[in-house]
Parts: C-alpha cells; sequence; structure tokens
C-alpha cells in the first residue's frame, strides 16, 4: 500500500496500463485527466479511484512478468510537472473504478 | 527507483538533496508537494526492499502426477468473473465441452505439452508433469491473456478488436513457455532479459504451432498471434518474426514497433523497457537460423534455443549478447559446425553478434 498525498495539491493524474501480451502502441495511449479543469464530477471518480488503489499498490509490478498487465499511476503536483508521486497496481486487483476510469478517458491516436 | 515515465520526471530521477530544499521553502504550496513527496519515496523505497528477491513463480508441488508422455490437463470456466480458476470445465480424458474456448484450451494445451515432450522429453513446464491449468472466459470482453505464475488465463476479447484468446494455438505455447522459463533461466522481466523471455515465448509459441501443423521452417507464417484480431483492424498478428515491425499498420492500433536489427533497438521505459518491443531482435535472429537450416525449425534451431534455456550458464539477467554467445557455444558442444555457422549468420545479421 501506499500514503496519498493531499489530493487537493494534485494538479494532474496520468494513467497507463502496462504489460500484456503485445505492445500495441494505439491502444497504450496513457490517460492523462487534469484535475484543474475537469468537471467536479470527473475529479471526484478520479479521487475515488486513486483512494482504493492506493492500498494496492505493489512494488516492481512489472517484474511478474508472464504478459500480466498492471496500472502505473502518476500524480502530478506542479506546474512544471518536476514533481510526481506514483505507484503501481496490477491488473488483477484493480478497483472497477480504476478499471472504468482507463476505459472513459480513452482518446484516439 | 520507481519505473521512470517518458512523459515526466518522477521522484526518483529528482535528486533527494533538491526535494529536501523544496521541503524546506517557506512557501508551503512549494513545501507541500515535496515533502509528501519525500514521504511516500521512503515508503517506496521499504515497498522496494521488501521485494528485494525477483518475484519468481511459486509452483505448487506436482501431487499425482502423470506419468511422462501423458498431459494432466484442467480447463476452467470463470464464467467472465475475475475469480480463479473458475468452475472445471473440462479435466483430462474428457469429452468435448462443447464451449470453443474450453475446448481449444484444452487442446491447444495438449499441442503444447506435445511439443515438448515429444522434441525436448520435458514433462510439462517444471519437467515433473505439473498439471496443464487454464481459465477461460476470464472477466468481460478481457483482451489479453497471461500466465501468472501458476495458471494460464484466457479473454474472451472485446469482439472488435480481438477475438477470444484461445484462438491461436502459438499463443498458448508462448504462455506456456513463460512457465519453462520461470523453471529454468528465471530470466528478468525488464530490459534485454526481458526481450529474451518474450522472445524464447514466440520462439516455442512458434514452434508448438509448426510441430502442431507439420511445417517446415521455410513454410511456416512465423506470425505470432495470426487469428487473434477481428476483421475490423488492419492486422496480420501480434508480431512478425520474418519481419518484426510490418504485423500491423491501423489507425486504433498503431504500427507495429518492433526493430529486427540492434541499431533500430528501441530505448524505452514503456512495456517494461520494451520486451514486447526488442524481441523482434532476437525472433528475427531464430528466423533466420531456422530458415537457413531449413528442414523442421523445433529441430536444429529449436533443440539450440531449448538447450540454450535449459543451460545453467544463461543468467537471469543475460543481455542478447550473451545469450547470442551461448547459443553458438551450445551449438558447437552438440548441434555441430553447420548450424553454428547458421546461428552465428543470424546473430550478426540481426546485429547482436559481429
Amino acid at each position: 500500500m501506499i500514503e496519498l498525498p493531499p489530493l487537493d495539491l494534485v494538479l494532474l493524474v496520468r494513467l497507463s496500463r502496462e504489460g500484456g501480451l503485445a505492445y500495441l502502441p494505439g491502444l497504450s495511449q496513457p490517460r492523462s485527466i487534469n484535475l484543474s479543469t475537469c468537471p467536479p464530477g470527473v475529479r471526484q471518480d478520479v479521487c475515488d479511484a486513486l483512494q482504493r488503489a492506493a492500498p494496492l499498490a505493489v512494488p516492481e509490478c512489472g517484474q511478474g512478468g508472464g504478459d500480466q498487465r498492471y496500472f502505473h499511476i502518476e500524480m502530478v503536483m506542479d506546474r512544471d510537472d518536476q514533481t510526481a508521486v506514483s505507484f503501481d497496481v496490477p491488473e488483477t486487483d484493480a478497483p472497477d473504478t480504476l478499471v472504468r476510469l482507463w476505459k472513459a478517458h480513452a482518446e484516439p491516436m | 527507483m520507481p519505473r521512470p515515465s517518458e512523459s515526466a520526471p518522477l521522484i526518483g530521477v529528482i535528486p533527494p538533496y533538491v526535494l529536501d530544499r523544496l521541503a524546506q521553502h517557506t512557501d508551503a504550496r512549494v513545501s507541500m508537494p515535496a515533502v509528501k513527496t519525500l514521504i511516500i519515496d521512503q515508503q517506496q523505497r521499504s515497498l522496494r526492499e521488501m521485494a528485494e528477491q525477483p518475484p519468481r513463480a511459486t509452483l505448487a508441488p506436482t501431487r499425482h502426477a502423470a506419468p511422462g508422455g501423458t498431459p494432466q490437463r484442467a480447463v476452467h470456466d470463470a464464467d467472465n468473473t475475475t475469480a480463479l480458476p473458475g468452475t472445471l470445465a473440462r479435466a483430462e480424458g474428457r469429452p468435448a465441452s462443447g464451449d470453443a474456448a474450453v475446448d481449444e484450451a484444452y487442446a491447444h494445451l495438449g499441442a503444447t505439452y506435445k511439443l515438448f515432450w515429444d522434441i525436448y522429453k520435458r514433462h510439462s513446464i517444471d519437467g515433473h508433469g505439473l498439471p496443464l491449468v487454464g481459465t477461460v472466459h476470464y472477466g468481460e470482453d478481457y483482451d489479453n491473456a497471461f500466465w501468472n505464475g501458476a495458471q494460464m488465463v484466457f479473454g474472451d476479447g472485446d469482439g472488435e478488436v480481438f477475438n477470444r484468446f484461445t484462438i491461436a494455438v502459438d499463443i498458448i505455447g508462448h504462455e506456456l513457455t513463460h512457465g519453462v522459463i520461470d523453471t529454468e533461466a528465471g530470466l528478468l522481466y525488464q530490459g534485454q532479459s526481458g526481450a529474451l523471455n518474450e522472445s524464447l515465448c514466440d520462439v516455442f509459441g512458434a514452434l508448438v504451432k509448426q510441430y502442431a501443423l507439420g511445417q517446415t521452417a521455410r513454410q511456416a507464417d512465423w506470425l505470432v498471434g495470426a487469428g487473434l484480431f477481428t476483421e475490423k483492424v488492419s492486422a496480420r498478428g501480434l508480431r512478425s518474426m520474418a519481419e518484426p515491425g510490418s504485423a500491423y499498420d491501423d489507425p486504433l492500433l498503431g504500427k507495429d514497433p518492433q526493430p529486427g536489427h540492434m541499431r533500430d533497438y528501441a530505448d524505452t521505459p514503456r512495456d517494461n523497457g520494451g520486451v514486447h518491443i526488442n524481441s523482434g531482435i532476437p525472433n528475427r535472429a531464430f528466423f533466420l537460423a531456422a530458415t537457413t537450416l531449413d528442414g523442421p525449425a523445433w529441430k536444429g534451431a529449436g533443440q539450440v534455443w531449448y538447450d540454450t534455456l535449459c543451460d545453467k550458464r544463461l543468467r537471469h539477467d543475460a543481455d542478447f549478447k550473451a545469450f547470442a554467445a551461448l547459443t553458438m557455444t551450445v551449438a558447437a558442444e552438440r548441434h555441430g559446425a553447420a548450424v553454428q555457422k547458421a546461428i552465428g549468420q543470424a546473430w550478426a545479421a540481426v546485429g547482436v553478434l559481429s
């Protein structure tokens, strides 16, 4: 597990899904959600997903191998994108709120 | 260090002394994130220390192992949930269930077992008759297949981009080979050793398919996962071992990023350091060696690759050059000059050996 920073300090959340049987660039684009400009409902969804995912953080997730997927979550806390906190959650443990975020924020290449 | 991102410098690349200074800043808007970053960095360090040993598959002890030459398969149905292993749908020796995914998984697990037993005298994943357990209908529209250290898991695909993941025999061969690697060299799933891990799975997945079809090296299509994509996308498969980088080019999928030569090696933090990307280089080396030797690829080049995988001199952190050099040593020790020459030329053609 990991302790989250105060979420009101987080400006941007970047979500990527790593691993899997192949690396398909078009299906692997990270999702970026700007918490300072997004609608309040989206912000609430993101915060819920972060709070449910943080207790499930696992170190060195990618080393699991065997084509298992995991989510990589970055919380950017300054406008220069210089300070970020990140953690990984195995897809098999990921809360449904996180999976929904991944699906809902897909952007065309 | 946390895994670096291509888009954002993360806490691990900010020197701790800089964070310390930021944390002491009089402006709380500056200091608070740094304080939190330091706290979380410490937490992550603790997590990493807990995980000092690289995770390896822990295979359950084999009870009532079948005699050599006989697989012990069990295909389960997750019924579109993520609970594993799910309900037993077909046990060893039972008739077809009528569910295409169940019966494909059963048949393709058998085909994989058959290659490893008939050609390499390997009795299942661990060499001691480990039951082959698979679960189909995992999740909803789940578009992946994986080996979780104890069993294989297959999604149904979304029907838009992907068909069900049991459709391709080489994919089941690929996943089972992850289990074989875990019990042999244990190649680390990062960077070049990770790309070798992936390449070996593609190699033995291809050999499972070619052995089942009775194809010679020059007759084979050398595609990984042919049939996995629906007709709605422009894709021949997940990867091409013959021509890495040519498997797909589609508005939805993007373009196949695999290189086939070291000059195009992808230095990337994504995909665990490009394990599914740079595997194109050793994949093409195997294709070149096998087609130069011709005949069945599971002999000649396939035997050398298998012997190398099982050789105690193969380190878990081997890079391409170390693996290539060991294939040359193994070929010289056990397989003769013609095989060694073909393999040496193949590694040279992809820029790994000179």
